[in-house]
């Protein structure tokens, strides 16, 4: 199991129920989540494979900032 | 590839429920406990979903641990006197040495996650008491009071002497150390409120 973290510009629900459809379709997704209440807005994935950039590119391709946050 | 650490978790459940204890739960963050824990916020999204998954894990810990202490050697058929005394002793002994889980669990039962908190041990809690009251009402050493009423008279007593002793100071800031004597001296007092 993985946990991805990522810094984004999701900010609002409109922007939540463009995302949503996207990674929800992903299987290799477990469970996401966003933390809206957090500066970073951060997107937390559980997924079986560790592989950031795919998220990255899934994220970024409809128009909002995604990076990976350091540990 | 992030890797879990128990030891990080612990550290950072500590420090959220200090911080929750001393600043309350509004101004809470992730941020501000990523700060004061010294690591990166991605470290604490390692472990917690969002500041209410963080709050509500913390809730589960702290509420599994006070049942734990305060049922710890007590049966409810055991007889009043006995199963109260065990009572006092566990509740006096998480209250000294779990002070933040102590009031960290107060500062849940004021806020929106109080009826979580009491789904998880209120059903318990009242089950065992329940039971303990009844058997205690059947063998005659009890009075038949609601439990609003027993918990009233059974166990604030305990908790104003704790509170003082933690303060080191009473009533008009009077100096305070609780004593086995005054424990039992009250103790005392309280089973024969109940006794029928």
């Amino acid at each position: 199991m993985n946990i991805l973290i990522f810094k984004t510009n999701i900010c609002f629900k409109k922007d939540l129920l463009k995302v949503r459809p996207l990674l929800s379709a992903c299987d290799y997704i477990i469970q996401w989540n966003i933390d809206q209440h957090d500066i970073d807005k951060v997107l937390r994935i559980v997924s079986t494979i560790n592989n950031p950039i795919i998220i990255i590119q899934t994220i970024t391709k409809i128009g909002y900032q995604c990076e990976e946050l350091p540990d | 590839m992030r890797v879990r650490d128990i030891n990080k978790e612990r550290a950072i459940r500590e420090k959220a429920l200090q911080m929750m204890v001393k600043e309350g739960m509004d101004g809470f963050s992730m941020q501000k406990l990523a700060k004061a824990a010294a690591v990166s916020p991605a470290t604490i999204y390692i472990y917690f979903k969002d500041k209410e998954d963080l709050i509500e894990q913390l809730c589960i810990e702290a509420g599994d641990k006070m049942m734990e202490i305060t049922f710890k050697g007590f049966a409810p058929s055991m007889s009043f006197s006995e199963g109260l005394r065990i009572q006092w002793v566990n509740r006096a002994k998480y209250f000294m040495k779990y002070p933040d889980q102590m009031h960290f669990l107060e500062q849940l039962r004021h806020s929106p996650y109080g009826e979580k908190l009491s789904a998880r041990m209120g059903e318990k809690f009242k089950e065992i008491l329940g039971n303990f009251m009844a058997n205690a009402v059947k063998n005659k050493e009890l009075v038949k009071v609601p439990i609003e009423v027993f918990w009233s008279i059974a166990f604030a007593p305990l908790y104003s002497l704790v509170k003082f002793h933690m303060l080191g100071k009473s009533v008009a800031g009077k100096q305070f150390t609780l004593t086995d004597k005054l424990m039992n001296e009250t103790f005392g007092l309280v089973l024969k409120a109940l006794k029928p």
